[in-house]
């Protein structure tokens, strides 16, 4: 994968060359006085960004003059954003948050609005689209078995996730309640146009059910690939992206789009930042299909801007989230149900898993 | 503060004829310190004067102030109350490394990280001499103390006594005008212990240096000092010199903490001239001479005689002092022996005597006797 | 600067010529000037912006003072359960540490300099490495297809041992990370022992357990105090390797508070936690202090001081405690006399023996501290994109990747530099600090050394939103000196701890005889002191270094992505898979710290040569 993205950019290097040169105040965007238009945007870093540089910031530069600064941020970044718009520090102009983060920002008004007025951004599919908040890629959590255990019979669902006697093995779940109750419900046989709003005491009992024979419970993404790679598990709850580097690093692995759920990544503004007028026009940029289809060539994301798959190889769309053919087979995540019910949800999955 | 005005004193019970430094050549003069930890006070009210040369030594059992006043002359304590002089200046709050005064610590501190001929530098580096000057005043100390081929070794590769002689040399190096050594000879062997005082003496008398040393060994103390002051729960109980506190302890704690003593209780019964008549408790009547103490008859009185003045006598002798008892125990100490004996109604009394051929058993009676000049009458307890 | 060896009162020499009467100058604070900037530091760092934060916690939505987030606490039980939980691993981690490293710190405190400093190269090989490298070497190495787990189960036990993904897993991930410093801070306070007292012991008839338990163990006390302290204290905020390693009861109170504050964005109860967490912790701290007497003065403090009778309760514990020692020296003499039975020493052949117990213990230790570096080593090297071992193919790829990339090499170079200043600013004020600490008693010490502490103990999410705010009013966000400020409140904890074990060991006697020497107090400090308590110097700093070159929070939030850490780029590399670019960066470093210690150490071996 990695070979895919370009090398690091220019612009970053002289970011962090210019921390080392001084100890003094380090000017918050760097070097591009001359351009009185600049934006810097926060995104989750890594190979992201890489993809990101080639696909999205890059060319928008090109195209609108504005100087992009780009910044790796936490991967839970809300209350960094709370905090810079409280004290209106606002290192950042655009930021990239999942549907869940911009919500629980929202709530407390700690968002710019976005400008609507855009064709691509009324293109896009329901789950992308937020007053304050819009998505240019899709993700999912699906399952991801090791085909050297089961071979072409596999696994196919919750259910059969759950069955430890048809499908022996090691088995992984995520150490958060965020999916894994769904999967739970789906499990114990509740169709997936009735998952929400969850039924926490079936969710739950679904899952005393399957509790001694989970192997691990994973925290980190890095950490699934990781499992699931090595062979120490033969069957986890994964992101699609990540499942997708390893297959096509050479690993044995399957990625089972049935009964996955799949939710939104997207960019918010923190409230009040001076630039926002052109942190709106780098959003609404982000909604066009030609660049939805360039960034999802590159990443396992899919676009959510369904005609960018005018523009994606048949053999490659079909390894995305919203590829027709798997959205249909999907739960689309309830980010609204979460957001009422999370802490609550939260609070009980600790309690659960610690009794 | 009031005493303050008043020009150096000496500690008021010092009885007349008793040495002492002469206010021309005043070293070092300590007035009125008074030093408390909380609710504990160390030293009380302290006034003491040292002369320049004088080996003057603080015995005491732990706890009886002598380390805190050292290191109150030192500048390592401030005092609570009372003024330091040094020299004929004030020196109460100045800081150690302004007085010119060396210290021999308990356990040497010699500079662990530092090689010998560093540690003895080390004074001198402090005062910024140049390095020949460094170079020749070590060579020379180290000669002094005979330990210049150990000038590279690191101080845990010396010996107990080396380590010794290589703190005095630290001490010497830079000349101070007072050294106070605090039980520096308090870590070593007995054979040890001997040689280092001769060793010390000898430095002493050869250069001229004003020594505060501290002990709580009587026997050092009175091997080495000019003088000894003997203290007491934070206070000074006699001053003098050695042979002043040997043969005139003024009280029962003097007299019991240097060498061995008898010590009786009685009621003067009878002065006939200058001799006295003492009635004691288990019925002995003990004639002494109190010199210029005056007694009468009535008084009750503490006194000692020294083991070493009894003798044993005939039966007859015409000694002032006679009693009859019995050997209990012989400690045989080669060129003496000290022999136990008891009287028949209990009375404990030791009798330490030139070792003779003649061995004495357990149970042999004897007659001591001893002269009415040796019977010392104490001061009744202080306080 | 008077650092204590002096009354302060004694700072002003009287002018000679004065003859007139002096009253003694009334009681200055002089004494704890060295304390001011480090207190100073840490009250417009730390406390400040931290309480500002931590008393949301007491308030509702409308800002009114309101206890509804404390009810909430206790509606569940869960919250207790894991602070419980997060206490019983930090205690089990201390235990582990302790046992097993004290025979390290033991062996290299007594050992030849030369070997010690070989040793030592090994013993800090975990600091090299990222916790998050280290996290992943061990799932290779203790995952089901990992060779350690292979080898163990060829012998075929039922069921198969698992040694990962739950307290076992743990403890291996923990203790490995901590042991260095509680090695590093017990082999400071052993280096100050002198050896002669065991020896004396021996010749006063004492068998060996009985001269270790009785005379030296007492000695290095005051090191494994702190040790245990530091230990302790880092095991409670630990999350991330008990997450990534631990099973499902093994979950950190920290990673709660982690989840209200980032993703809940509850702040208000993440300060409820995070105080009780604090409460906790400082009610075991007191209880610790009170045992082992940390923070307590030195015994040699004041020259000539009477020492205040120790209280009934104080009097019953230490007589307790020699029975203990006493019955401790007892059984492990009668166990070696056990051994000798059955294994006779050989003593036909006097000279050179082989390896003792102890050698073989430390031996085991030592490979248990590198095993995870001697993984990363030659996964770095491999041609496919996991890592994974043994490592398919050979290639440099990885290598080119790293060192090829500007943005990494620049990351790298921050890391040293802002690690480098953290080192240096919390080791002259910590040190400071700790001096005013062992030599001077005076009211609330035991709370002052406790907030010098507590950086440690509140997560560190809390601290990094916290200094956000301040940061930001002072235009610090995204600068270096944010970054090393932020670092150095962490390290502060490290730096004051190890120092005050040494100290409180150290015989006050050198500072006195160098001042009656001549010496003022600062050349004392320079000449004497400073050179006598060096590996506790060099241990504080190194704590204070590694601290900052492998932290990850406070970077991401102070820097605000503008200034690049090595964490925060192997952190943001990890997005998607653990790929061996992380591996090939920690050998890299690894290398290069590596170096740079034999350097010093050959740099310090000629000079003392010449």
């Amino acid at each position: 994968m990695s070979c895919l993205v370009s090398p690091p950019t220019r612009r970053a290097f002289l970011a962090a060359a210019g921390g080392v040169g001084s100890l003094a105040a380090f000017p918050i965007s760097t070097g591009w006085a001359q351009t009185n238009q600049r934006l810097t945007v926060a995104d989750a870093g890594g190979e992201i960004t890489r993809a990101n540089e080639t696909t999205l910031y890059e060319p928008f530069r090109k195209e609108s003059g504005i100087a992009v600064t780009v910044i790796a941020r936490e991967h839970e970044p809300i209350s960094q954003v709370k905090a810079l718009v409280e004290s209106k520090s606002f290192i950042w102009d655009v930021v990239a948050l999942t549907a869940q983060q911009a919500m629980t920002l929202d709530a407390e008004g700690l968002l710019d609005p976005l400008d609507w007025n855009d064709p691509h951004m009324n293109e896009l599919i329901p789950a992308a689209k937020a007053p304050n908040w819009m998505a240019h890629s899709t993700y999912a959590a699906v399952m991801g078995y090791r085909k050297d255990k089961y071979g072409a019979n596999g696994p196919q669902s919750w259910a059969d996730f759950w069955n430890v006697q048809k499908f022996p093995g090691r088995r992984s779940l995520r150490k958060s309640p965020i999916e894994t109750l769904e999967m739970a419900l789906m499990a114990d046989g509740v169709p997936i146009d009735k998952i929400y709003p969850i039924d926490m005491d079936r969710a739950f009992a679904s899952l005393d059910k399957i509790k001694k024979h989970i192997h691990v419970w994973w925290t980190g993404g890095a950490q699934s690939t990781q499992l699931l790679q090595s062979g120490e598990v033969d069957m986890i709850p994964i992101w699609s992206a990540r499942l997708q580097t390893i297959i096509d690093a050479g690993a044995p692995a399957v990625t089972v789009w049935n009964q996955g759920i799949y939710a939104a990544d997207g960019w918010g503004i923190p409230k009040g930042t001076p630039r926002a007028p052109a942190a709106r026009r780098m959003i609404q940029y982000f909604a066009r299909p030609d660049r939805q289809a360039a960034r999802a060539t590159l990443l396992g994301n899919g676009p959510s801007n369904l005609k960018a798959f005018d523009n994606i190889p048949a053999d490659r769309a079909k390894l995305l989230p919203t590829f027709p053919d798997n959205l249909n087979k999907m739960l689309a995540n309830d980010d609204g149900w979460w957001f009422k019910n999370r802490e609550k949800a939260i609070e009980r999955f600790n309690a659960w898993l610690i009794s | 503060m009031a005493d303050l005005a008043r020009p150096a004193h000496f500690q008021s019970e010092t009885a007349p004829g008793e040495s002492r430094a002469t206010s021309a050549s005043i070293k070092l003069d300590i007035r009125g310190v008074t030093k408390r930890y909380g609710a504990v006070t160390a030293i009380d009210d302290v006034s003491l004067s040292v002369g320049d040369g004088e080996f003057l030594t603080l015995l005491g059992p732990s706890g009886s102030g002598k380390t805190t006043l050292l290191t109150a002359v030192v500048g390592l304590t401030a005092p609570d109350r009372g003024e330091v002089w040094i020299d004929g200046a004030l020196a109460t709050y100045a800081p150690p490394y302004k007085r010119d005064i060396g210290m021999v610590f308990q356990n040497y501190a010699l500079f662990p990280h530092l090689s010998v001929f560093e540690n003895i530098a080390f004074p001198l580096r402090m005062r910024h001499r140049d390095a020949a000057t460094i170079r020749r005043q070590v060579s020379r100390v180290l000669d002094i103390v005979e330990l210049g081929h150990t000038a590279d070794r690191l101080p845990r590769q010396l010996s107990g006594g080396q380590q010794q002689r290589i703190a005095l040399a630290r001490c010497m190096v830079y000349q101070p005008s007072i050294i106070v050594m605090d039980e520096p000879l308090g870590a070593l062997d007995k054979r040890l212990r001997d040689s280092m005082q001769v060793e010390i003496k000898r430095l002493h008398s050869q250069f001229g240096i004003t020594i505060l040393y501290v002990t709580h060994d009587q026997e050092e103390a009175l091997a080495l000092s000019d003088r000894i002051c003997l203290m007491r729960d934070g206070a000074i109980e006699q001053l003098g010199t050695p042979h002043e506190l040997y043969f005139r302890p003024r009280t029962i704690f003097a007299a019991n903490f240097i060498g061995d003593s008898n010590i009786f209780e009685g009621i003067v019964r009878s002065s006939s001239g200058d001799v006295v008549a003492i009635e004691t408790e288990g019925g002995l009547t003990l004639h002494a001479r109190p010199g210029t103490q005056r007694v009468n008859a009535g008084d009750h009185i503490q006194l000692t005689i020294r083991p070493e003045h009894m003798q044993i006598v005939p039966a007859g002798d015409l000694a002032a002092n006679q009693i009859s008892c019995h050997v209990e125990s012989v400690l045989f100490a080669g060129s003496l022996m000290k022999v136990f004996c008891r009287t028949d109604r209990g009375l404990a009394i030791q009798a330490n005597l030139i070792a003779s051929r003649q061995e004495l058993r357990s149970g042999t009676p004897v007659q001591l006797g001893w002269s009415a000049e040796d019977v010392v009458l104490l001061q009744g307890e202080r306080r | 600067m008077s650092f204590g060896a002096v009354d302060a009162k004694a700072d002003a020499m009287q002018p000679a010529a004065a003859h007139s009467p002096q009253p003694a100058p009334s009681k200055r604070l002089v004494w704890a000037m060295p304390l001011i900037p480090a207190l100073l530091f840490l009250t417009i760092f730390f406390i400040y912006p931290v309480a500002d934060l931590l008393l949301l916690s007491f308030t509702n939505k409308s800002g009114a003072f309101d206890l509804e987030q404390y009810r909430a606490v206790y509606s569940s039980k869960v919250y207790i359960d894991v602070l419980l939980i997060t206490l019983k691993i930090a205690l089990m981690i201390v235990a582990f540490c302790l046992i097993l490293g004290y025979p390290v710190a033991y062996l290299l405190a007594n050992a030849a300099p030369k070997t010690r400093a070989r040793l030592v190269i090994w013993v800090l090989m975990p600091f090299w490495t990222s916790f998050l490298v280290r996290a992943f070497a061990w799932m290779i190495l203790l995952g089901n297809n990992g060779p350690i787990t292979k080898a163990v189960n060829i012998f075929g036990p039922e069921p198969p041992i698992k040694l990962i993904y739950n307290l076992t897993g743990v403890m291996i991930g923990t203790v490995q990370a901590l042991l260095p410093l509680a090695i590093l801070v017990m082999m400071a306070a052993m280096q100050n022992i002198d050896a002669n007292l065991t020896r004396a012991a021996s010749t006063m008839g004492a068998r060996g357990g009985q001269a270790f338990w009785r005379i030296y163990f007492p000695l290095s006390f005051p090191g494994v105090a702190a040790a245990g302290l530091l230990t302790f204290i880092t095991a409670m905020g630990f999350f991330i390797t008990p997450a990534l390693l631990g099973g499902p009861r093994e979950t950190m109170i920290a990673q709660i508070i982690l989840v209200q504050v980032q993703e809940l964005l509850n702040w208000r109860f993440a300060g409820a936690l995070s105080l009780l967490l604090l409460a906790l912790s400082f009610v075991v701290f007191l209880l610790y202090d009170r045992a082992t007497g940390l923070s307590s003065q030195a015994q040699s403090t004041q020259p000539g001081r009477v020492q205040r009778p120790p209280g009934r309760l104080a009097a019953t514990w230490s007589a307790s405690l020699l029975a203990i020692l006493g019955w401790l020296g007892s059984a492990s003499d009668a166990a070696m006399k056990a051994l000798e039975a059955v294994f006779p020493r050989r003593n036909d052949r006097p000279g050179r023996r082989g390896p003792g117990l102890l050698q073989i213990a430390v031996g085991m230790v030592l490979v248990f501290l590198v095993a995870p570096a001697l993984i990363v080593v030659p996964v770095s090297f491999t041609s496919g994109s996991f890592i994974a071992f043994p490592p398919v193919g050979f290639s440099l790829r990885w290598y080119e990747t790293y060192l090829g990339s500007p943005v990494w090499v620049a990351a790298t170079l921050v890391s040293f530099l802002v690690a480098l200043v953290t080192g240096l600013l919390a080791t002259i004020l910590g040190g400071a600090a700790a001096f005013v600490f062992i030599r001077h008693e005076f009211f609330g010490k035991r709370m002052l050394v406790a907030l010098f502490i507590a950086p440690l103990v509140i997560p560190r999410i809390i601290i990094a939103v916290a200094m956000f705010y301040l940061f930001a009013k002072l235009g610090l966000i995204g600068s270096l000196w944010g970054l090393i400020i932020g670092h150095t409140v962490l390290a502060l904890p490290f730096v004051v701890v190890t120092v005050m074990s040494v100290l409180k060991s150290y015989d006050e006697r050198y500072d006195h005889a160098a001042l009656t020497l001549g010496a003022t107090p600062l050349r004392t400090l320079r000449h004497v002191t400073l050179p006598l308590i060096k590996p506790a110097i060099i241990a504080a700093f190194l704590f204070s270094f590694v601290t900052s070159f492998d932290e990850l929070t406070v970077a991401l939030f102070i820097s605000a992505g503008t200034v690049t850490t090595l964490p925060k780029m192997m952190w943001s590399d990890l997005i998607l898979q653990m790929n061996p670019t992380l591996a090939a960066v920690s050998a890299v470093i690894l290398i290069i710290a590596t170096v740079i210690v034999l350097a010093a150490e050959a740099i310090k071996r000629r000079a003392s040569y010449e």
